[in-house]
C-alpha cells in the first residue's frame, strides 16, 4: 500500500512538472530601437509572451531597471510609456535611459499585471551610427518638384506636396526649423511603417512655420529592373548613417539635430520639441 | 564481375561528388515565429533571430538575394517593431548554420 502511494505521488509530481502552460512562462522583452548608444537613449521595446503573442496596453504599466552587465550595482529605474502603433491592436513601450557607458546592459522589467518577466540585453555603442542629437545635420541636396515629378520622389500613395518642395540642404540653412522623415512606404509593408509618415504629414499641416520633408530611402524606384538594394540608397540616407528605416529627425534653425526617432513616434514626442 | 564493381564504385563516387558540389540545398525547412533580433544595417543584414511558438530561438544568415516579402532584408527590423510573425524558408549550410532563403508572411 505504501509503495503504491509512493508511486502515485511520483506520478503526480511528474504530471505536474509536465503540465506547465504558457500562463506560467515569463514574459520576454525585445529591443526594437535600432541604434542604441551612450547618452540619453530612446529605448523602444516590445513585450511578448513566450509563444510570440504581443502584449502591452496603456493599462499594463511597465517599469524598467537598467544595469551594465559588468556593474550590476549601477542602476537606472524608470517607468516606460506605452505607445500604440496600430490603435487598440499593437504597440511598444518606450523609455529614455541615460546609458553612461558602452557595453552590454541588462534591462529588467516588471509589469503591473504581476506576471513574471525575463530580463533582456541591449548592446550600447560608444556612439550612434546615425547623426546624433547635438550634431550638425548633414547638408545634402535632395530632389524636389517641379524639377523631378512627384511620382519619382515618393512611394507614398497620398503624398503631401509641400514635403517635396524644398531640398534638404536648403531647408537646413534657411533659418527655419526642419522635420525630416526617411521612409519608404511602398517597400515597408508591415503595420509599423505607415503610421510614422502619416503622423508627420498631420504635423506638417499643424506647424506651418516648420519645414517638413519626406525623403525616400531608395532612389530610382520607378526605373525598370529597380531593386531596393544598397546600390539604390539615396545620398541623404547614407549621409545621416541610417541603420534602419523609418527615422524622423527634428533639426533647429541652426541646423543642429534636437530630436531623433526610429521606428515609431510616441504621442507628442515631436510636438514637445516643436512647441519649445 | 570485378570490372562492373569498379564501374559501380566510380559512378557512385561521381554521383556523390556532383550532388555535393551542386550548391542546391538538399532540403528546405521552415520556421514560423517573431523576429527578435536583427544584426546589420540598411546595406547589409548579417543575421537575424526568430523565436518560434515553442519558445525556441533560431539564428539565420540571409542567403544571397534573400528578400523579405519582396522587400530588402533590412525590412526585418520593421517586423521587430510590429511583432508580425514571419515564415523563414531555410536550409542548413555546410557548417550547420541556418541560411534563410526567403522570408514570407507567416500565413503564406
Amino acid at each position: 500500500m505504501r509503495r503504491a502511494l509512493l508511486v502515485m505521488a511520483c506520478l503526480a509530481l511528474i504530471a505536474s512538472a509536465c503540465s506547465s502552460t504558457s500562463d506560467g512562462d515569463p514574459l520576454i522583452g525585445i529591443r526594437a530601437s535600432s541604434d542604441p548608444a551612450v547618452g540619453d537613449d530612446r529605448l523602444l521595446f516590445a513585450v511578448h509572451e513566450v509563444d510570440g503573442t504581443r502584449r502591452g496596453t496603456p493599462d499594463e504599466v511597465v517599469t524598467i531597471v537598467a544595469s551594465p552587465l559588468d556593474s550590476p550595482d549601477v542602476e537606472f529605474a524608470a517607468e516606460a510609456t506605452f505607445t500604440w502603433i496600430v490603435p487598440d491592436a499593437m504597440g511598444l513601450y518606450l523609455v529614455n535611459v541615460p546609458f553612461d557607458r558602452p557595453g552590454t546592459w541588462e534591462i529588467d522589467f516588471a509589469i503591473s499585471t504581476g506576471e513574471p518577466t525575463d530580463p533582456f540585453l541591449v548592446d550600447i555603442q560608444e556612439k550612434p551610427r546615425s547623426t546624433a542629437i547635438g550634431e550638425v545635420a548633414p547638408l545634402v541636396e535632395t530632389p524636389t518638384i517641379p524639377g523631378t515629378p512627384l511620382e519619382d520622389l515618393t512611394t507614398d500613395h497620398d503624398p503631401l506636396t509641400s514635403m517635396y518642395e524644398v531640398s534638404l540642404d536648403t531647408a537646413l540653412s534657411n533659418g527655419r526649423r526642419t522635420v525630416v522623415i526617411f521612409a519608404t512606404p511602398a517597400f515597408c509593408t508591415s503595420a509599423a511603417c505607415g503610421p510614422m509618415l502619416e503622423q508627420t504629414k498631420t504635423m506638417a499641416v499643424r506647424y506651418p512655420d516648420v519645414d517638413f520633408l519626406h525623403v525616400e530611402v531608395y532612389g530610382g524606384f520607378n526605373d525598370p529592373g529597380f531593386a531596393p538594394d544598397p546600390d539604390h540608397l539615396v545620398p541623404a540616407v547614407i549621409a545621416f548613417g541610417l541603420p534602419s528605416e523609418p527615422w524622423v529627425f527634428v533639426i533647429d534653425e541652426h541646423g543642429i539635430v534636437t530630436g531623433r526617432f526610429d521606428g515609431v513616434l510616441g504621442v507628442g514626442e515631436v510636438e514637445a520639441l516643436l512647441d519649445m | 564481375m570485378k570490372r562492373s564493381v569498379q564501374t559501380l564504385v566510380a559512378v557512385t563516387v561521381l554521383a556523390v561528388g556532383v550532388a555535393g558540389c551542386s550548391g542546391v540545398p538538399d532540403t528546405e525547412d521552415d520556421v514560423i515565429g517573431i523576429v527578435t533580433e536583427v544584426t546589420g544595417d540598411l546595406t547589409r543584414i548579417e543575421s537575424f533571430v526568430v523565436l518560434d511558438a515553442n519558445g525556441d530561438s533560431h539564428k539565420f544568415a540571409p542567403a544571397e538575394g534573400m528578400t523579405v516579402m519582396g522587400a530588402p532584408p533590412s525590412h526585418l527590423r520593421d517586423h521587430v517593431v510590429s511583432g508580425e510573425p514571419v515564415r523563414v524558408v531555410h536550409h542548413e549550410g555546410s557548417n550547420g548554420e541556418l541560411i534563410a532563403n526567403d522570408v514570407l508572411h507567416a500565413r503564406d
